[in-house]
């Protein structure tokens, strides 16, 4: 009986590798050596109609340039993650605007593209979303600028001309987004400092600006 | 005796259950605030409920005690963060305050710049509703402003016109009757001229109306020829070539 299973298990096993590699055949075929340009694609930016930055490759891009099924690129995509996994790199998927993206993030906390003022206003963002949220409900309650600008700019930490910069800056790459009077977390902010971080941060930076 | 005692027990529970109360207002009031009591007052109070939990019967009093106690406890780690900072300038808060952000971020990995592989095998780029960002967007934008805003002060301070044939006239009329049968030093003459009326002198010396004469080593002459008469004026005189540079209208 366990030797009938065992034998399904190789069956499935081999068909599913067969599979695989059909597919990358397939890939490899129409497309020359798949694994460098996914890996571009992957690390790749995007502006979107709406101003939004968008960083790796939509699964809809995905499947409409490689004809793959839904199956077989989620198994190409998967070994590939496998592969990158060696180098300290994840793959992971986010949902933008109801479209799946996929992107490298790193596994190990790494330098990031912002520059020290731009992380210290992300830190009082982060410290003013998490207090105003319910962390019961794991919902974030956007927060009005109004409230930054008074922290930030009549305590005297920036001058307004700096701090709307600095905006601007983390809205276009994707940290914030603002919209009217309110400010709330972009999808890079949740990708790359999970929600136990973010609650760490505004643990650790409460009471920091006098 | 009983009944005295009850009256008494239910007495002492009112009473911490006052102070509990009390308490508790008091500091959410400086949680709103935001403002941190004197170490000497917190400690009144602590030393108010200390005993309270001998008393306490209820689910209330004990989750009213447990939010007094964790008011003071907040109160006194937002007082030792104060103390840790006094001294500490703005820079140096915000440091702080970047470097917990910085320590926690998994960063997402993105190329900037032209890639040395075909990628548009994928044919990602076809779509007119996506770019792909090279460099720092940033330092373009800023870029962008500058020359917006020189563009139009250039366009307002220059605007193009064209002349008639009447109005060329008429300038060139006024340029003879300002200038011509007047001695100047090269420098005078630089001074009295503006652009155009430079441009004006050249011409009206191609055109032979005027002549340029120059009497000394820094003076020169501006004849009218069709005044002069004199057959003479004309081959008797040659104009000099002379460079000048237009001081009026200069800001």
């Amino acid at each position: 009986m366990i030797d009938k299973l065992n034998d399904e298990i190789e069956k499935s096993d081999e068909e599913s590798k067969t599979e695989n590699n059909s597919a990358k055949d397939k890939l490899e075929e129409e497309f020359g050596d798949v694994d460098p340009q996914l890996f571009i694609a992957l690390t790749s930016r995007w502006r979107r109609e709406n101003g939004s930055l968008a960083i790796g490759v939509s699964k809809n891009q995905l499947r409409n340039k490689t004809g793959l099924t839904l199956l077989e690129l989620e198994t190409t995509l998967e070994d590939f993650g496998r592969k990158v996994k060696r180098l300290g790199l994840e793959l992971i998927s986010y949902v933008l605007e109801n479209e799946e993206w996929y992107c490298l993030r790193s596994i190990y906390v790494v330098p990031n593209e912002l520059t020290l003022d731009e992380q210290a206003v992300l830190g009082t963002i982060i410290f003013m979303v998490e207090r105003k949220s319910d962390r019961r409900r794991r919902e974030e309650e956007p927060i009005s600028s109004s409230d930054l600008f008074e922290r930030l700019v009549k305590r005297g930490y920036y001058s307004e001309y700096t701090l709307t910069r600095i905006l601007r800056t983390l809205d276009a790459t994707g940290y914030i987004r603002r919209g009217g009077n309110k400010i709330k977390y972009g999808s890079r902010t949740k990708i790359e400092i999970s929600a136990e971080r973010r609650a760490e941060i505004a643990d650790r930076t409460e009471g920091m600006l006098l | 005796m009983k009944s005295i005692d009850k009256i008494e027990k239910k007495k002492t529970t009112e009473t911490i259950e006052k102070t509990l109360w009390n308490v508790a207002k008091k500091y959410k009031t400086f949680e709103d605030k935001e403002t941190v009591p004197q170490i000497r007052e917190s400690e009144e109070d602590r030393k108010q409920v200390a005993n309270a939990y001998l008393e306490l019967t209820t689910k209330r009093h004990r989750q009213l005690d447990a939010r007094v106690y964790g008011s003071l406890s907040k109160m006194q780690k937002t007082r030792d963060t104060k103390i840790a900072l006094e001294g500490t300038t703005e820079r140096d808060r915000l440091r702080m305050i970047a470097w917990e952000v910085k320590i926690r971020t998994q960063a997402i990995i993105s190329l900037p710049g032209d890639s040395t592989l075909e990628m548009d095998i994928f044919r990602m780029h076809d779509g007119n509703s996506v770019r792909i960002i090279d460099g720092e967007e940033k330092e373009i934008s800023v870029e962008d402003i500058i020359i917006e805003d020189k563009g139009i002060a250039i366009l307002e301070s220059l605007p193009l016109r064209k002349l008639t044939a009447d109005q060329k006239a008429k300038l060139k009329d006024e340029f003879v009757k300002n200038f011509s049968g007047k001695k100047y030093s090269i420098k005078e003459l630089e001074v009295a001229l503006d652009n155009v009326n430079a441009d004006l002198l050249s011409l009206l010396i191609r055109e032979k109306r005027i002549i340029l004469r120059k009497i000394a080593s820094n003076q020169v002459e501006i004849l009218n020829c069709s005044e002069n008469n004199d057959q003479d004026t004309e081959s008797n005189y040659t104009s000099q070539s002379l460079v000048i540079s237009p001081k009026r209208g200069l800001k």
